[in-house]
């Protein structure tokens, strides 16, 4: 999925693009690392996208917290060094709505990847 | 796009795993703010100004410098040379290890106390910290305040102080700039006129200028600036008695 975000996104881009995406690069993500915290999230879709997918605290947090409040996600706090960090993962009823909402981008994404890379 | 809090922290020099370490913190603060209900421009507005205050680029010189202690005490060659290099490169201060935790304690503004730039109480009409810039039409971090007033209006040296650098210049207009104790400076910007010498050494309360609207400046106000070291301060906490 990273791929199709490297070849066709420039980095201004990709904050158009990202903004269908986010939910299901961060379903994607808890669904693979299980339990998530927001910075975390970010530093993963950076290292996954060889640094070009940069999530802002401004997209990342929003977009938690709606999927928490539409019951997809649940959010438990911990205390670390100081701070409180939130973290999330996605609810056991939910995960294989979660599975079909990011198999259904993937395949979303290749027919846009066919279309895009036609042969005149 | 790139985060604001990981570009506010790399603007003060932090790198590798402190910048990492306080992006996480940071993260956590503004998560906070959006869950007791404010706006992402509000958090973001609040965690950046947190940043600005907590001094961050000195902690990790500090922590550099601690880490580093053990190498430092296996040659004192190399101790004498680091100290040097600091010394040269930076005004680091060096510290006896008692000392550092008393300073490693110290956040917020400093204790000069500052008189008024302006008669009156002035209006506040551009706070410190992202704000939407009229001119540029995009948002940028105001590095000062904005204080209105009218042409004319005299504009005063809140502390005592060495005038570093008077001139004109596109944006800023008429601009004078002053060295105060603590490696304080403090400028002004926007101005009609300017009553002071480059190198002059004023007293608090004289007169330095007056308002204008020369530069980048829609309506006649004074940008008041204050920095320590290079790093920009809330010009706010200095103002308030």
């Amino acid at each position: 999925m990273h791929n199709y975000f490297m070849y066709y996104c420039n980095m201004d881009r990709n904050k158009e693009f990202l903004s269908g995406t986010l939910t299901s690069l961060i379903l994607s993500l808890l669904d693979n690392h299980g339990r998530m915290y927001g910075y975390e999230i970010c530093q993963k879709a950076k290292e996954l996208s060889s640094g070009e997918i940069n999530l802002t605290e401004g997209a990342i947090y929003p977009a938690l917290h709606r999927l928490e409040k539409k019951g997809i996600v649940e959010s438990s706090k911990e205390k670390v060094n100081g701070r409180v960090r939130k973290y999330y993962s996605i609810k056991k009823e939910q995960e294989i709505a979660a599975r079909q909402k990011i198999n259904s981008l993937l395949h979303f994404m290749q027919n846009i990847n066919g279309i895009l890379t036609a042969e005149k | 796009m790139q985060s604001k809090i990981i570009t506010e922290l790399k603007n003060l020099g932090l790198n590798g795993e402190f910048l990492d370490e306080m992006t996480d913190h940071y993260c956590a603060a503004f998560e906070a703010q959006l869950d007791a209900g404010a706006n992402i421009d509000q958090a973001l507005l609040s965690v950046c100004n947190q940043i600005q205050l907590a001094k961050l680029d000195k902690t990790q010189r500090q922590l550099f410098f601690i880490k580093n202690k053990n190498k430092i005490a296996v040659s004192m060659g190399t101790f004498i040379l680091l100290v040097f290099t600091f010394f040269s490169s930076s005004n680091f201060p060096v510290y006896e290890s008692n000392e550092m935790n008393s300073y490693l304690l110290e956040v917020g503004a400093d204790s000069l106390v500052f008189g008024k730039v302006l008669d009156g109480s002035p209006e506040v009409t551009s706070h410190f910290g992202m704000r939407f810039h009229p001119i540029l039409k995009k948002k940028i971090k105001h590095k000062g305040i904005d204080l209105k007033g009218i042409i004319g209006d005299p504009v005063y040296a809140p502390a005592d102080g060495i005038v570093s650098e008077v001139g004109y210049h596109q944006k800023k207009g008429n601009f004078i700039e002053i060295n105060h104790a603590d490696g304080i400076t403090s400028r002004y910007f926007h101005l009609s006129k300017i009553t002071v010498k480059k190198d002059a050494s004023i007293e608090k309360g004289i007169q330095i200028g007056e308002v204008g609207v020369s530069g980048a400046a829609l309506a006649p106000h004074l940008h008041f600036e204050i920095l320590k070291k290079e790093t920009q301060l809330n010009p706010v906490d200095f103002l308030r008695v």
